[in-house]
């Protein structure tokens, strides 16, 4: 008894391979990365595409099985990319209907969210969920994952990224800017600070620090006060919302949870509100099948599977209109 | 004498004597997660605009505590103590009638924020005490701007609705309703496009594509 689950929102085609138990089995994936400028959402679906069929090869000789022996396909249905999201879509609707098991669209953010809960073993833990498309704060409360903060224009991931092309650096750019800025002499330059109540805008801070490039600021330092701005506000919004829930747990997921300085500061947040500190394990943090396998696999215990003719993507998806079935 | 009241996320507030009165000293602590000249920055900013806040919303006719004296460079505010609980901790024990006529009357203070221009930037039910004489007393102005775009006017209805509905899920709806009836009665003539706005920034979607460049 296998799950497989399929990940396709961006730049990841992914295909992971849980057992009955939710273990990851295989973590296949193939990354798109765009030799210049962003991601543009049809060359991203032509590489998925392409390396969809090596990366189930890989998957299933990682776990070591064969097709037959899945007894469900989970695929991310939304939010993301329409072009990307349906290579995706397709793959599953063939295997879902070729081997006679049941296809489970699954939302692409409660995968990150139930995944890292798996690994954290937290109870009711206030989620932070910080990606290249998503910035949201979350719990779970009456089978339905409250929002209470998010970004009002856009995702943490995305402003780093967008930094990082900027600055000329390869895609992605958030893990050039962490290293980078790791280097700086440790000279704040004052930027733009945005937070409103438990949400976040991104987007004056990153015209801010792109216009100290064009004046000539030194790039590490700039980096340095990007992150240190950035993440401070972060950590503002989830001080403020833990102190409101109340809630004793913290828990960080998304591909931007593998940052260790962001880390480093929720950690001191956590303590600050007397809340355990927890983070998705940062080989799991970015986008990648396995989550979608594990999460397939919950919704499958709930008896929820998706029919062929409700298969079509929801690029808009929103985390909160996921009704949750287990607790 | 000096009690610990309470531990915000950003504040601590002592209960205090102070010339004889119980006053309740707002202390804007140092946060050891960011770096020492943004948090100079934050601290000192935010408890400016806090002073001055609370003073011009009582103006403007809403409750407020009383501002005693201010240290900016402690980033501390003496501030008049409010005997009440946190709305959050007593709306689900109040009747259906008195909450309606409670959020009623907190749209009422929000429009008269708004006419004054004072966006308060954090409204939920923390920052929200209830008396016992039935009144609401705002607090935690440190977020406030000044401003009349409606853009920003509805953001601040859109936080309140929001945590509403992820604190409050069970009642959120007739809360908010009362909310809107409260201040559409009192702003008057513009407050429809205000609540508009706050429709339009709920129904964005929030998943943003990366600009294609
Ligand atoms: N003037 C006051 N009188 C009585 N209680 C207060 C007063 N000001 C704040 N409090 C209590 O302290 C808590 C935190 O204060 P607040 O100003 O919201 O700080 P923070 O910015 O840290 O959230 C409030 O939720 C309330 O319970
Ligand atoms: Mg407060």
């Amino acid at each position: 008894m296998f799950v497989l689950g399929i990940e396709s929102t961006a730049h990841t085609f992914g295909i992971g391979i849980v057992d009955a138990e939710g273990m990851t089995l295989a973590d296949a994936k193939s990354v798109y990365s765009p030799d210049e400028g962003g991601i543009h959402p049809r060359e991203a679906a032509e590489h998925h595409q392409e390396s969809c069929l090596l990366v189930l090869q890989k998957a299933l000789s990682q776990a070591s099985i064969s097709l037959p022996q899945l007894c469900a396909v989970a695929f991310s249905q939304g939010p993301g990319l329409p072009p990307a999201l349906r290579v995706g879509a397709v793959m599953a609707r063939g295997l879902a209907y070729s081997l006679k098991i049941p296809l489970i669209g699954v939302n692409h953010c409660l995968a990150h969210v139930e995944h890292a809960r798996y690994f954290s073993k937290a109870e009711r833990p206030l989620i932070v969920y910080l990606s290249g498309g998503n910035t949201q704060l979350t719990t779970l409360e009456e089978n339905r994952y409250r929002i209470f903060g998010e970004t009002l224009d856009i995702a943490l991931g995305n402003m780093l990224d967008m930094f990082g092309r900027a600055a000329k650096l390869k895609h992605p750019g958030g893990p050039k800017i962490e290293k980078l800025a790791r280097h700086a002499d440790g000279t704040y330059l004052s930027l733009p600070y945005t937070v409103k109540g438990m949400d976040l805008a991104f987007s004056g801070l990153l015209t801010a620090a792109k216009r100290l490039l064009k004046e000539g600021a030194d790039l590490k330092s700039v980096c340095y006060s990007l992150q240190e701005t950035a993440f401070s506000m972060v950590a503002e919004v989830v001080e403020r919302a833990l102190a409101h829930t109340q809630r004793t747990e913290l828990l960080v997921t998304g591909g931007v949870a593998a940052n260790n300085r962001l880390r480093e500061m929720l950690q001191i947040v956590a303590q600050n509100q007397s809340a355990c500190f927890a983070s998705v394990p940062p080989k799991h943090a970015g986008d990648n099948g396995a989550m979608i396998a594990y999460t397939g696999l919950l919704l499958q215990r709930g008896k929820i599977e998706t029919l062929l003719s409700a298969s079509r993507v929801q690029p808009k998806w929103r985390l909160d209109q996921v009704e949750i079935v287990w607790d | 004498m000096s009690v610990v009241l309470a531990k915000g996320a950003e504040a601590t507030l002592f209960l205090e004597q102070w010339y004889g009165m119980r006053v309740v000293r707002k202390h804007r602590i140092q946060k050891r997660y960011r770096v020492e000249s943004l948090d100079k920055r934050l601290r000192r900013e935010r408890t400016i605009r806090e002073a001055r806040t609370i003073t011009a919303a009582k103006r403007a006719g809403v409750p407020t505590p009383i501002i005693f004296s201010v240290n900016v460079e402690a980033a501390t505010i003496i501030m008049e103590h409010i005997k009440a609980h946190r709305l959050k901790e007593r709306i689900s024990v109040l009747s259906s009638n008195k909450r309606q006529r409670i959020f009623n009357q907190i749209g009422k203070s929000v429009a008269l924020l708004h006419q004054t221009h004072i966006c308060h930037g954090d409204l939920t039910t923390s920052n929200l005490l209830l008396h016992a004489s039935g009144k609401i007393y705002f607090i935690d102005f440190g977020l406030a701007t000044t401003t009349q775009s409606v853009e920003d006017l509805g953001t601040d209805i859109h936080l309140l609705r929001r945590a509403l509905y992820s604190t409050h899920h069970i009642f959120w709806e007739g809360c908010f309703n009362a909310f809107k009836t409260g201040y559409q009665n009192k702003y008057g003539i513009g407050a429809s496009r205000i609540l508009r706005k706050v429709e339009a920034i709920e129904s964005r979607g929030r998943y943003i594509t990366e600009r294609i460049r």
